[in-house]
């Protein structure tokens, strides 16, 4: 049954304080109820203090002096705060009878009295999702916050000019930066040549034109700034505006620059050039690296769940297979691998019909050329995992239209085998898709260097679908807080090891914006005013769980790849989203659970 | 057809104008790192950093290829994107 009551509003107050007192004087008659049954305004408000409850609220008035004597008069009552904003504005945080004499200042003259509300973090969805602060008042559960640990980001470029990459006193918590440059040189950068570079008039070191770069790392380790906090504001940074290529480099550097300092890097970048099994160069440096107690790298799994940019499957000897891709780059690599005791023949059709067989034998390769397009096409042996490469290269002239670029056609037929599996990738995201076929695949879509072991694979999960914007705010009600982000590339690996790792909160989150940036333009993710960024991606859950490893590293600073592994795995969160099962295609171990992982290293 | 075969065993994917390729080389057996270090250097190779006991990162003129393939696998770095 509902009931109905008046409640009263003070002269000259806000009406959530209006509300509040009610709540108060209500719970005040009832002191049974109080533990219980304390008020949402008043839980969300009132912070809760040895000698009593205080309230902070702004103060209006005309005549400042006047209302500043009056709570300060006679034993000072309860008063905590008094401080001057602007001028006829006054912050005062105090108990009951300090709230009460403004109360009687506010009945009796122009004074007006607003409750401070309670503000929410950015990040809070995110942040409480991994169980790093508390779902009510969003205060932090664990005491770590990553002093003592490096955390490096090799990314697109970093806006050293946001609050986010400065500490409390205004100084930049940048140890060291390396900004790659495309010709493969590179440039350091130590935090004095930072500061000097980011308050002068030249070129900034290191400057993020997109915008990702600046997004990542104030994810992993951001300062807190209006509200927004990253998982690890203690870490202190090295960072590394990457060449896209050189990025091996990138993580080696990072971790010398630690020395004998933990060390967690996260590279929210990815690739699908390599047979998915973790014998990629990178893949086995990143095993070396991290083969020391200390030394961890996290890595996005990657977006391209739904790219439809890689077949794979088990033939039967004799079985025919044609699928058509579309084009969608002036350069489209695709690359297949097999057991060298399958034989496979492969023919690339052209929109015109021409046949282009891909050679049969290790150590072969041709080029083809005709109709504003040059095909190469070549095999080799893959020793590291005893495999065949075959690889097609399309390059089509800059006078390419779409009758040259779409419905090409590879035709597989299995002659003769024992294994009868068969896998390819286009080199990654927006070179080609294929058309719809049950060779497509969602599954092995984990990207390079994820499938590799020397990392924790990051898989991404909905934890909110609502962010802010310049005008306010933006929602996205197609998505289902919880669940598996539809992009989130799907394991397992090609070889059939678990990869992702684990799932982190990836979509949507809130964090720093770099200034001018590429991503700066986009109206429906951007809080310009605030300097903030809402984008989702397996590249914003890699830097959550990075900053989530600086914290274990803080606790334990020799833990190692595999003890941070087993942590994470046996720490995790099943819900109904992952099952009960012990590892998912699409979230790996579970969800991350901050402090459980902390709990158990 | 209008397709028609011009070339065979080339290297697949390296870019058309000669340009020096970033890479990475793993020694091949019996071959020692100062020695793959000293004949990248002798060919043009810039940016040459060792990565571990076994692999060189290095930015290679194409036709130093050849030269350095009888001392190490060549890998091409590939371009990551954005995740």
């Amino acid at each position: 049954m509902i009931t109905r009551s008046k409640i009263k509003l003070h002269k000259g107050c806000s009406i959530s304080l209006s509300l509040f007192m009610q709540d108060f004087d209500e719970e005040e008659k009832r002191p049974a109820l109080r533990r219980y049954n304390m008020s949402a305004h008043r839980a969300l408000a009132m912070p809760q203090r040895k000698d009593g409850p205080t309230l902070p609220v702004i103060v209006e008035a005309a005549d400042l002096e006047k209302v500043t004597k009056a709570l300060q008069s006679g034993k000072g009552a309860d008063l905590v705060r008094c401080e001057k904003l602007v001028d006829g504005m006054l912050s005062v945080e105090g108990g009951m009878e300090t709230i009460s004499r403004l109360m009687d200042l506010s009945a009796e003259s122009s004074v007006r009295t607003h409750l401070k509300k309670q503000k929410k973090l950015h990040l809070d969805r995110g942040s409480v999702d991994c169980r790093l602060r508390a779902k009510i008042g969003g205060k932090r559960v664990v005491e770590e916050d990553g002093t003592g640990v490096v955390v490096g980001i090799v990314d697109s470029g970093f806006d050293l000019s946001h609050p986010m990459f400065r500490d409390s006193a205004g100084k930049l918590r940048v140890e060291a930066l390396l900004e790659q440059s495309d010709d493969g040189s590179s440039k350091e950068f130590t935090t004095a040549q930072l500061e000097k570079g980011w308050t002068g008039s030249g070129k900034r070191p290191g400057r993020d034109d997109n915008g990702h770069g600046t997004h990542v790392a104030s994810i992993a380790a951001g300062s807190s700034f209006q509200g927004l906090e990253g998982i690890a504001p203690g870490a202190t940074f090295v960072l590394v505006k990457t060449d896209f290529r050189n990025t091996d480099v990138a993580v080696k550097w990072i971790f010398e620059k630690a020395g004998l300092r933990p060390c967690v890097v996260n590279l929210s970048l990815g690739h699908h050039w390599g047979a998915h099994d973790g014998t990629d160069p990178e893949e086995r440096l990143h095993s070396e690296l991290t083969g020391k107690p200390g030394r961890i790298i996290c890595v996005s799994a990657g977006n391209e769940r739904e790219d439809r940019l890689h077949i794979g499957g088990r033939f039967n000897v004799g079985q025919i297979q044609t699928v058509s891709f579309n084009a969608d780059d002036f350069g489209v690599p695709l690359i297949l691998w097999h057991s060298p005791q399958d034989k496979f023949d492969l023919t690339l059709i052209a929109p015109d019909g021409s046949e282009i067989p891909v050679p049969a034998t290790a150590g072969n390769a041709e080029r083809f050329e005709g109709n504003r397009a040059k095909v190469e096409v070549g095999t080799q042996t893959y020793a590291e995992s005893n495999l065949l490469q075959r690889q097609i290269q399309l390059t089509f002239s800059r006078l390419a239209e779409s009758k040259h670029m779409n419905n090409w056609k590879l035709r597989l037929i299995l002659n003769d085998g024992t294994v009868g599996r068969i896998d390819g990738w286009f080199g990654n995201s927006g070179f080609a898709t294929f058309h719809d076929h049950p060779l497509v695949e969602q599954a092995r879509t984990v990207g390079l260097s994820a499938t590799g072991d020397g990392c924790i694979a990051v898989a991404s999960h909905v934890s909110k679908d609502t962010w802010p914007i310049s005008s306010g705010k933006n929602t996205d009600a197609a998505v289902l807080v919880g669940r598996s982000s539809r992009f989130s590339s799907v394991g397992p690996t090609r070889d059939g090891r678990w990869k992702p790792d684990i799932s982190a909160p990836g979509q949507y989150i809130t964090a720093a914006l770099a200034e001018d940036s590429e991503l700066s333009q986009e109206e429906d993710r951007t809080d310009s005013a605030n300097r903030l960024l809402t984008i989702e991606g397996t590249s914003m859950a890699s830097p959550m769980v990075t900053g989530i490893v600086a914290l274990m590293l803080q606790k334990k600073p020799s833990l190692t790849l595999a003890q941070v592994r087993a942590a994470l795995r046996s720490s995790s969160i099943h819900d109904d989203h992952t099952t009960v099962a012990e590892w998912t295609p699409t979230y790996g171990f579970g969800k991350i659970d901050v402090a459980k992982a902390l709990a158990s290293v | 057809m209008a397709f028609r075969k011009t070339a065979s065993n080339i290297r697949i994917g390296l870019p058309e104008d000669g340009s020096s390729v970033p890479v990475v080389m793993e020694l091949s057996e019996g071959c020692a790192m100062c020695t793959l270090k000293d004949a990248a250097q002798e060919a043009g190779a810039t940016n040459v950093e060792q990565l571990s006991d076994s692999m060189l990162s290095a930015q290679i003129p194409q036709e130093a290829w050849p030269k350095l393939e009888k001392l190490a696998a060549i890998h091409i770095k590939p371009g990551k994107q954005m995740r």
